[in-house]
């Protein structure tokens, strides 16, 4: 069995990492703009349109230069020319994309919601190739991707069929404020394959592929608590703790023994309470999410 | 009469790191703008009044790290100067062009006034520098200043690698003291994004507490005894605050909230867009597209009828008339609650502070009321910051707040869904790669070009985590900004990860880079260590 190693050698991703022209140009000092000039560049320009160009060439030799190498020299050579003191700087012109892959074995799980995980994952090619090289050819044609999630706070696993084509998946859970972790699987389609890596090494089990039934387990995920969806009075003891975040004593409390318990007459239950406080707010447990949100959240429109 | 309770304001002034030394086309550069005329220097100036008239008043803001970079950066001082003498050259445009009918010509007037006015505020009195403003008003104690994650990073996504989040929380306290000369003792958590996974690193980093949505109060465990009407603490000591919501309804509200208020400034009526194309034209977008311009002439009038003009003394009256009754309602709620909570009742108001006259144009004026009504009124409430309650009142009930924020239906919801999910595995696998860059070059010398790198590998990693970029594309506006900002500092990072671990960092290449993304000059990337 060869092992396989999880870090890619340096540089070797399948990233497109970046499309990257180079322009070197000069940049007349601030103070020798000429006002006028620096006007009518806003106008004309193009977003993608350097500041050096901006500051130092007319309009018309901002259009010229806007793509081409051979244009940008001549930007250089114009600003060069024309200013007196000249600040060296570089300038690029830049396009990204975002990295296709990483080419990592992995498998991450978020919480959208109480009820809803987002989970996304990759193989890397390396990986495939091991598992190739183990199970033979037509290991990724005689296995079905699957995700096995698991409530490790109630203790239960299920698991949902995923496909080749889809590199994350969005999952309904039925409950909230657990923990949960997902391991990414491959099942047999058929049920031909023998178990035959027992004498197999077990120091690195992420990387050595073991049977759990009929199951190749690829990797496992980040463990997820998930968030609690409802006011937990039906959890709520009849104990408290209290703290004196100055001296850091702890006082603990029977909640009946509070002055405001005895003083709100018919009212004995915390629910009652919450339910007096927050009348049309509360259904049951639950608060109801009218509550206006952010015109804007971080952005001014 | 004695108080029996408290009421907070909590304003949280944040706007992603917007800075194009390259061109100055992009619109999104006058968010920034906006914001000073219309929400920072108003608070300013009517924080001022209330000082000068001796009302003793409580206020609390959170200024993010972005937003004092951004202040402080001496370009984009340049453009807002420029921006104000374009606005003033408009509005004189104005003045000749409604000249033959009164009522709108008084505006015009009003917005040449107010936009001059603004150019002498942030030149003459502040020097540029609108940032020593507020902290003078935190130096004579009517308010407090707290801090915010760096970038504004989603912790519940990002805390998948922890040290992205110790470094959100590590450069947010530096940029704070940087700026304030000392420790801030609350957070505003990027989106109220809570995650017990974060405690630790916020008492690493010295601070007392946070604030939360309702739920984050509510849903705690245990059940808060006295719901948000007390701050509760967590088992690692973090002392949470909770949203109020009758109070954040009052405010907040689109169907009865108090901005809707029909003497109110309308927002969407604009002469970026009501005006002839031709004559508009120099002062929209460098594209041609209309935009706002923060002229607007009209006020709310109604719904689905032809607008009125706005009348800036009938808009004062209605502030006034609701300040009178949040006064009101706040002095009944605190009489019903005093009697059941062991400490009094302390009301958590916080919002957006761009609420307050970007959105809100009379905002601020009704701050200003309601704070003097506060002072002078027979009142049962004092204002208060959450630093006064903690310490006047230091016991509380122990509980870990929940998971939440204070998005849309209160989870994740805005920052991961089908528009923008594709973003997080490139955050997380960034967020990886700076951790092993930290790893592997720890230390690295002062002076180095391969610290100067990993600095500004840390700034790329910081900006692309900000949460304003997935909030921009679920919401559907300026979409392909957001997305080219999340392609451009991933790609940067990208490419310094390999320059570095290749040892072939093109110098010109950092050059510019660090000259485009110049937010936290004093970065040290041994934070992921």
């Amino acid at each position: 069995m060869p092992k396989i190693s999880k870090e890619k050698n340096k540089g070797t991703d399948k990233e497109k990492i970046t499309k990257i022209t180079k322009i070197t140009k000069s940049l007349s000092e601030k103070a020798k703009i000429n006002k006028k000039a620096e006007k009518d560049e806003k106008t004309s320009t193009k977003k993608a349109t350097s500041k050096t160009s901006k500051k130092t060439s007319t309009s018309k030799d901002i259009k010229d230069t806007k793509d081409t190498k051979t244009s940008a020299k001549k930007t250089t050579k114009n600003a060069t020319t024309t200013a007196t003191t000249t600040k060296k700087v570089s300038t690029y012109t830049e396009y990204y994309d975002l990295p296709f892959r990483y080419n990592k074995t992995l498998v991450t799980i978020l919480a959208q919601t109480p009820n809803m995980l987002f989970i996304y994952w990759d193989v890397s090619d390396e990986d495939r190739n091991a598992y190739i090289q183990k199970y033979g050819n037509n290991f990724f044609n005689d296995t079905r991707p699957y995700l096995i999630i698991t409530n490790t706070t109630m203790n239960y696993s299920f698991e949902v069929e995923i496909n080749d084509f889809a590199n994350s998946w969005y999952l309904n859970i039925n409950d909230a404020n657990c923990k949960y972790t997902v391991e990414l699987v491959r099942k047999f389609i058929t049920n031909s394959v023998e178990t035959q890596n027992e004498n197999s090494s077990t120091d690195d089990n992420k990387f050595e592929p073991y049977y759990t039934n009929q199951y190749v387990s690829i990797t496992f995920s980040n463990q997820l608590e998930t968030p609690n969806n409802h006011i937990l009075f039906n959890e709520l003891k009849d104990t408290v703790f209290f703290k004196n975040v100055k001296t850091n004593v702890v006082e603990e409390k029977n909640i009946y023994s509070l002055a405001f318990l005895q003083n709100i007459g018919k009212i004995y239950k915390i629910s009652d309470f919450y339910k007096k406080i927050y009348n049309t707010d509360l259904i049951s447990d639950e608060i109801k999410f009218n509550l206006p949100s952010s015109p804007r959240k971080g952005v001014i429109r | 009469m004695n108080e029996k309770g408290y009421v907070s304001f909590v304003l949280h002034a944040h706007l992603p790191f917007i800075h194009h030394p390259e061109s100055a086309d992009y619109l999104e550069e006058q968010w920034l703008y906006e914001a000073i005329s219309e929400t920072y220097i108003p608070l300013l100036m009517n924080f001022q009044k209330l000082e000068e008239e001796k009302v003793d008043f409580r206020i609390t803001m959170s200024l993010t790290p972005p937003l004092l970079n951004m202040l402080d950066n001496k370009l984009l001082q340049e453009r807002y100067i420029d921006y104000l003498n374009t606005h003033i050259e408009l509005c004189e445009k104005e003045i000749v062009r409604t000249k033959n009918d009164k009522r709108l010509n008084d505006l015009s007037h009003y917005y040449l006034n107010r936009y001059s006015n603004d150019l002498h505020i942030f030149k003459d009195i502040y020097n540029c520098n609108l940032i020593n403003g507020f902290k003078h008003f935190q130096d004579i104690g009517v308010l407090e200043i707290i801090t915010c994650g760096a970038t504004h990073g989603y912790f519940p996504i990002l805390y998948i690698n922890e040290k992205t989040i110790k470094a959100q929380i590590a450069v947010g306290v530096e940029t704070y003291k940087k700026y304030f000369g000392r420790q801030p003792r609350g957070i505003w958590l990027p989106e109220c994004g809570y995650i017990p996974e974060s405690d630790k690193y916020l008492k690493e980093f010295g601070l007392d507490y946070i604030i939360t949505e309702s739920h984050g109060i509510l849903y705690a465990n245990p059940t808060p005894i006295y719901g948000t009407f007390a701050p509760i603490v967590s088992p690692e000591g973090v002392i949470a605050f909770g949203r109020d919501i009758e109070s954040s309804r009052q405010v907040w509200s689109s169907i009865n909230g108090y901005p809707g208020d029909f003497n109110y400034r309308e927002f969407y009526r604009d002469i970026g867009y009501d005006t002839d194309y031709d004559y508009i034209k120099p002062y929209i977008a460098s594209n041609g597209a209309r935009v706002h311009t923060g002229i607007k002439y009209y006020r709310i009038t109604g719904k689905d009828c032809e607008k009125d003009l706005y009348n800036v003394q009938w808009a004062k009256d209605s502030a006034e008339k609701h300040a009178g009754h949040f006064f009101d309602s706040r002095q009944a709620q605190i009489n019903q609650l005093a009697p059941i909570t062991n400490n009094p009742p302390i009301v958590l108001c916080p919002y957006d502070a761009e609420l307050y006259g970007h959105w809100w144009y009379e905002g601020p004026y009704w701050l200003y009321i309601l704070f003097k009504k506060i002072y002078y009124d027979d009142c049962n409430f004092k204002l208060i910051t959450p630093s006064e309650y903690i310490d006047k009142y230091p016991t509380m009930q122990i509980s870990t707040p929940c998971r939440s924020s204070w998005g849309a239906n209160g989870y994740s919801e805005v920052w991961l869904n089908q528009s923008n999910d594709y973003v997080h595995r490139h955050l997380h696998t960034a967020g990886d790669r700076m951790v092993e860059l930290a790893n592997l070059y720890p230390n690295e010398d002062e002076n180095s070009i391969r610290r100067k790198a990993l600095n500004q590998c840390a700034r790329e990693l910081l900006l692309a985590q900000s949460s304003d970029w997935l909030f921009i594309i679920t919401n559907g506006t300026m979409v392909d900004y957001a997305k080219k900002r999340i392609k451009d500092h991933i790609g940067r990072f990208t490419k310094l990860y390999y320059d570095i671990k290749n040892d072939e960092i093109d110098t010109q290449f950092l050059e510019d880079i660090n000259e485009k993304d110049c937010i936290f000059p004093e970065i040290d990337y041994m934070i992921y260590y």
